[in-house]
């Protein structure tokens, strides 16, 4: 099984041999869980979105193409997810990050460590503030998730569009990224 | 190369995706353009944070996979049996049906339990039992030598 494609393991799952799909959690559960972590800034969040991404893939096995590309498949189910998680209880806009403070337990810790947590802080409520699908576009461009075909495909455009759209949302990161600088600055005055 | 022309090949520069003469050429830019390389920095910072790992998920979450592909598995097995078949790895059929799900486990306890009530009926079979075959003759001797005289008897 660890020397199969993922897409002959989902071949397997789709003739009715579900066990398969724990190979394929091993395998990808981790950058699926960064991917909505990213996009929420939630521990328990990302861990229920990955649960109920690898459910569906269950549900929708019966759907999956033997051309298909596996990777593809599962980022189109997990931004389904995510919207569909995030929409509900207006979980989506506005959410906060968990606090660098809380995730480092209120320990002191090495200073460049705690700058390095700060950082993330910033980071991560600066892609909160993104409109969702500029957020999923830096996200699964910085990943390598998926090749910039498959990421147009994803899109429903061309590949020169999805370029274009990363930039503008690389730039609106950096000026939410800057704002957050400045006013996490100007609270510690 | 102008500063808005960087722009749109930024996210392909910090990928490190451009072609070799695209690549000099923003090259030859951030040398010159002071702002466009600051900009290039901020955002060769973010790009480099992003890939920085997030909390770790926790343990649960591979516990609660597991605990639902187990339910799968047990669901689909069930369907096939209504359906009238066998469950993976089992013959067709009704024998497939009956065949043990672990056919070494149940083979080697069926041997076990034979073996232990041989012994055990060895140990338990008492000295003068009438399957003793060196009293069963004699016995049988001399019961014959009463019948044969009561129907001596009858016949005379």
């Amino acid at each position: 099984m660890r020397d199969e494609t993922d897409t002959a393991l989902m071949l397997r799952v789709k003739a009715g041999e579900p066990a398969c799909l724990g190979e394929l959690f091993e395998r990808h559960s981790g950058r699926l869980y960064r991917y909505f972590y990213r996009l929420c800034g939630r521990r328990q969040w990302s861990e229920d979105m990955v649960q109920e991404c690898f459910a569906r893939m269950l549900r929708y096995a019966s759907a999956y193409r033997e051309d298909g590309h596996f990777l593809s498949w599962a980022f189109h189910i997990a931004r389904n997810v995510a919207a569909d998680f995030l929409r509900r209880e207006d979980r989506g806009a506005g959410a906060e990050g968990e606090d660098p403070d809380a995730l480092a337990g209120g320990e002191p810790g090495p200073a460049d460590r705690r700058l390095l947590e700060a950082e993330q802080g910033r980071l991560q409520r600066a892609l909160l503030r993104l409109a969702p699908e500029q957020r999923e576009l830096i996200l699964l461009g910085r990943l390598r998730e998926l090749p910039g075909t498959e990421l147009a495909r994803l899109f429903g455009c061309s590949t020169g569009a999805v370029k274009v759209r990363q930039h503008r949302a690389l730039k609106e990161l950096r000026e939410h990224f800057e704002s957050e600088t400045e006013s996490e600055s100007t609270s510690k005055r | 190369m102008r500063c808005q022309d960087l722009d749109a090949k930024l996210a392909d520069y910090l990928r490190d995706e451009l072609a070799p003469a695209e690549r000099q050429a923003v090259a030859a830019h951030l040398r010159d353009c002071e702002r466009c390389r600051g900009e290039v920095e901020q955002a060769a910072r973010l790009w480099q944070a992003l890939d920085k790992p997030p909390p770790a998920p926790s343990p649960a979450m591979g516990g609660r996979f597991y605990a639902m592909l187990s339910g799968e598995v047990a669901r689909g097995e069930l369907r096939t049996l209504e359906r009238g078949g066998a469950p993976a790895g089992r013959p067709p059929g009704l024998f497939g049906r009956l065949w043990p799900t672990r056919p070494a486990w149940a083979l080697s306890y069926s041997l076990a339990l034979l073996l232990s009530g041989v012994v055990l009926g060895e140990g338990l079979r008492p000295a003068g039992s009438l399957m003793n075959n060196e009293q069963f003759p004699a016995l049988s001797q001399e019961r014959l030598v009463q019948l044969c005289s009561v129907q001596g008897q009858g016949q005379g």
